[in-house]
């Protein structure tokens, strides 16, 4: 999911505490942000931290005046071997070219796992947005450099892949069997998307509203809201490490959508601007509106507890899930009408895709 | 029932207006509230014997502002001058204009602003009932919902870094610049809003333009800075009749651009540039044409919208200077007013739409029939009379001030969204209690 959306769902799991609505709203309290903070805190420390830390043995560093396919050919092979021999997970770092503050040299990686083909080519000059210049390209003879893997591989993502704008991609390369593999941004989606981080950072909580109630209140929202990024990532493909030190591998997400996914993240936000705003009414000292399934509960039952959930139940199912439902339907309607059937696209191109969208999403702006 | 002189006085009032706001927005730096004020300040005193209905009146200012809402966009892509709200339009309207398109990026702008006001003018009556009980849950949790904003401002920005050097902490450092300039300028940006915010620098007969030469330093002037030491030039400038942008584009933008406009009319603080940019996150849009016509949308809405907040009977919320400014001689009451202001709006749109393209036109052939040095040049010594104009000497020192502070994140390619701290922690720190505290530990008082 997009970086706003993680923070609004870190949010939004933050009003579903009781203490910190009525704080928020008797005591001008800014606790629920402690939601939204631990809920975007997991691509924070990988792309502020993480990716720093992590050891390229190989970086790809050419400039205008160098340029070459056979660098980063060379560089790719040599990783190679070095993986090969050693048995060791091998990092190679493909930078950027930059020429000026909002024009780039763009040159591709192609990696084909059937043919072992791997392919670099220097591509045209393109601006931040990636749109490129036409004729800016080297003469095709300078261009392009190719060989075949003396290894064989397994890839999985996208055959060609794009340097070209902000910080490029890195790759780990290890053997396992009598294969090269392949992971793209391995530092990305480890430690920092797992429920154990969320644990560790919780307690900061106390450190701010100490031991008391508050403190606790404050401990539950960070872990939560933490928990959340992990949770709405796994909707994805790419899934995140779960339970680290104990887990060393990326556990695959439930394929269910896209980070980038329009829909996804507009349905999402929406859902949570929905149930903040139902919260915000629930638990307010003074309730602004109430709901018949709501009213028929209380009466029935008599507890704060069963107007709430019969009043959210009821809330979902008129306010939330009929727009989305029939903007949905409308949505694919449209598309089938206006493009025709989908297309199926490679489930590697799509990893790719959501890695790539993510730290470009950040770097953007 | 209203007369059809009284209508027609308004249409005309609105196009007058319109008229006007869209001559004065095509200079860089001068804000319509500005201008607004002035006129406020002469109306004011003489407003019960004015031979001018107050509605009509009103009618005027808001087609001055709808001008601007559309206008401004022309100095913002051809002269690099933006204001708060149209600053994240900078950089695609730099590309375009440096691809010889700059006419294509204020017409896209425009069209975003249109369908902004077509769909302002079909969804207030209908979100009318729901803005009352929506203003009343949230008037107690707008501290925290600005906190969210100011939260998201600081985490969101990631290091654009190439990490190049060979340790850990040398590649954190350089990774970690661009932030640490976003932080830097957060930091300069808030002191300066709190100093201005609590103290009266410019004086009041001057009206209230305290703000001003702030905002113009901070976002007009960095830019404008640069292309006078730089060297660029700006090629000839192709205006064409035909547009790449498809449906999707226009209707991405336009959702973008009103749920952003929407939340910045609607939360104090929060004004279009950045209210159109979280929307823009929550939407995942992408490319640069939906991301300008969602700009023009969140503009329009966000400062027409905050009026029409005003003129909507039972609710009457003020936000904006406008709503404020005409609440001091004019009270609406009938759905009749609000209606015929809904369709004064949409009268003035139209207006200044055709309005921005014919002076997009004359400026495009213009801006690259000379040395751009010599434009910037121009332009720079224009936002210098105009903020001399309006501020006097101390307003030239607060608009030196605010530059500095402005060119940081230029400098260091990080976001200018921090600079919006100038308005948004000031009134953070007011409405969560905290401003003596501040004011007290930076020693103003």
């Amino acid at each position: 999911m997009k970086g706003f959306t993680h923070y609004l769902t870190g949010i939004t799991a933050a009003t579903f505490f009781l203490w910190a609505v009525r704080s928020a709203a008797l005591e001008k309290s800014l606790i629920i942000l402690l939601g939204g903070f631990a809920a975007i805190l997991a691509d924070t420390l990988d792309f502020r931290i993480n990716k720093y830390l992590y050891r390229h043995h190989y970086e790809v560093d050419m400039y205008e005046g160098n340029l070459d396919p056979r660098i980063p050919l060379n560089a790719l092979l040599r990783a190679m071997r070095a993986a090969w021999e050693t048995g060791r997970r091998i990092n190679i770092k493909f930078h950027t070219i930059k020429l000026s503050s909002d024009r780039w040299r763009q040159y591709s990686i192609l990696i084909d796992e059937e043919t072992r083909i791997i392919r670099v080519r220097i591509g045209p000059i393109v601006t931040t947005g990636q749109v490129p210049f036409p004729g800016t390209e080297p003469p095709e003879e300078r261009a392009v450099a190719e060989v075949v893997s003396p290894y064989p591989i397994k890839y999985g993502y996208d055959k060609e892949i794009n340097v070209d704008i902000f910080s490029g991609p890195d790759f780990d390369i290890y053997r396992e069997g009598d294969h090269l593999i392949f992971e793209f941004l391995p530092w990305h989606r480890q430690w920092s998307h797992s429920i154990t981080m969320g644990l560790l950072l919780a307690p900061l909580g106390f450190l701010i509203y100490g031991f008391g109630k508050m403190g606790w209140v404050a401990f539950w929202i960070i872990a939560v809201g933490y928990w959340t990024h992990i949770l709405t990532d796994h909707f994805g493909l790419m899934g995140s490490n779960l339970f680290p030190p104990f887990t060393r591998k990326r556990v695959p997400g439930f394929h269910v959508t896209r980070s980038m996914s329009k829909p996804a993240n507009i349905y999402t936000n929406y859902t949570n601007a929905m149930l903040i705003l139902w919260n915000l009414n629930a638990f307010s000292p003074s309730r602004i509106f109430t709901l018949p399934l709501a009213e028929y509960a209380y009466a029935k039952f008599g507890t704060f507890a069963s107007w709430y959930f019969f009043g959210l139940v009821n809330w979902v199912a008129l306010f939330i899930l009929p727009p989305i439902l029939v903007s949905y339907a409308l949505l694919v309607l449209y598309r089938r009408w206006y493009y025709g059937p989908p297309e199926v696209v490679a489930p590697g191109a799509e990893r790719v895709e959501e890695a790539l969208s993510e730290s470009e999403e950040y770097l953007k702006g | 029932m209203m007369d059809l002189n009284f209508v027609l006085g308004t249409y005309l009032f609105a196009l007058i207006g319109t008229v006007a706001g869209s001559l004065i927005s095509s200079l860089p730096g001068l804000h319509v509230y500005n201008v607004i004020g002035f006129a406020l300040l002469f109306y004011i005193p003489m407003a019960e014997r004015f031979p001018v209905h107050p509605f009509m009146m009103t009618a005027f200012l808001v087609g001055m502002l709808v001008g601007y809402g559309f206008v401004f966009t022309v100095p913002t892509v051809y002269l690099q001058a933006p204001d708060d709200t149209l600053v994240f339009n900078l950089m695609p309207g730099q590309r375009y204009l440096t691809e010889g398109r700059g006419h294509e990026a204020v017409v896209l702008t425009s069209l975003g602003a249109l369908l902004g006001i077509l769909a302002l003018v079909v969804l207030a009556p209908l979100v009318m009932p729901y803005l009352k009980l929506l203003s009343d849950l949230l008037n107690p949790h707008l501290h925290w919902i600005i906190g969210m904003v100011i939260l998201y401002i600081l985490l969101s920005e990631f290091p654009k870094d190439f990490g190049r050097r060979k340790k850990i902490s040398g590649r954190l450092i350089e990774g970690w610049s661009t932030i640490a300039a976003g932080y830097l300028t957060f930091a300069l940006s808030s002191v300066l809003g709190i100093i201005l915010f609590t103290k009266t620098l410019i004086e009041p007969s001057r009206a209230f333009q305290n703000l001003m030469p702030a905002l113009v330093g901070l976002f007009a002037a960095p830019n404008v800075i640069l292309n006078l030491i730089s060297r660029r030039e700006v090629p000839r400038q192709v205006i064409q009749r035909d547009f790449d942008a498809d449906h999707e584009d226009l209707f991405n933008g336009t959702l973008s651009g009103v749920l952003g406009g929407g939340f910045s009319a609607f939360i104090p603080a929060v004004t279009a540039g950045i209210g159109g940019l979280l929307a823009g996150h929550a939407t995942a849009q992408w490319g640069d044409r939906s991301f300008m016509i969602s700009m023009g949308a969140s503009r329009v809405v966000y400062y027409v919208g905050a009026v029409t907040l005003f003129f909507m009977p039972l609710i009457h919320v003020r936000r904006g200077l406008l709503a404020q400014n005409i609440a001091l001689f004019y009270a609406p009451e009938t759905h009749a007013q609000f209606y015929l202001f809904l369709s004064a709006i949409a009268f003035s749109a139209i207006v200044a739409f055709f309005m921005t393209i014919l002076i997009s036109r004359f400026l495009a052939r213009r801006v690259s029939a000379r040395s751009y040095r010599i434009v910037s040049a121009f332009t720079f010594a224009a936002i210098l009379g105009i903020v001399f104009g309006m501020a006097g000497f101390v307003g030239l020192a607060v608009f030196a001030v605010a530059a500095m502070i402005g060119i940081i994140p230029v400098i260091y390619f990080s976001r200018r969204s921090n600079a919006l701290a100038v308005i948004l922690v000031p009134i953070w720190l007011n409405m969560s209690g905290l401003m003596d505290k501040v004011v007290q530990l930076l020693g103003l008082r």
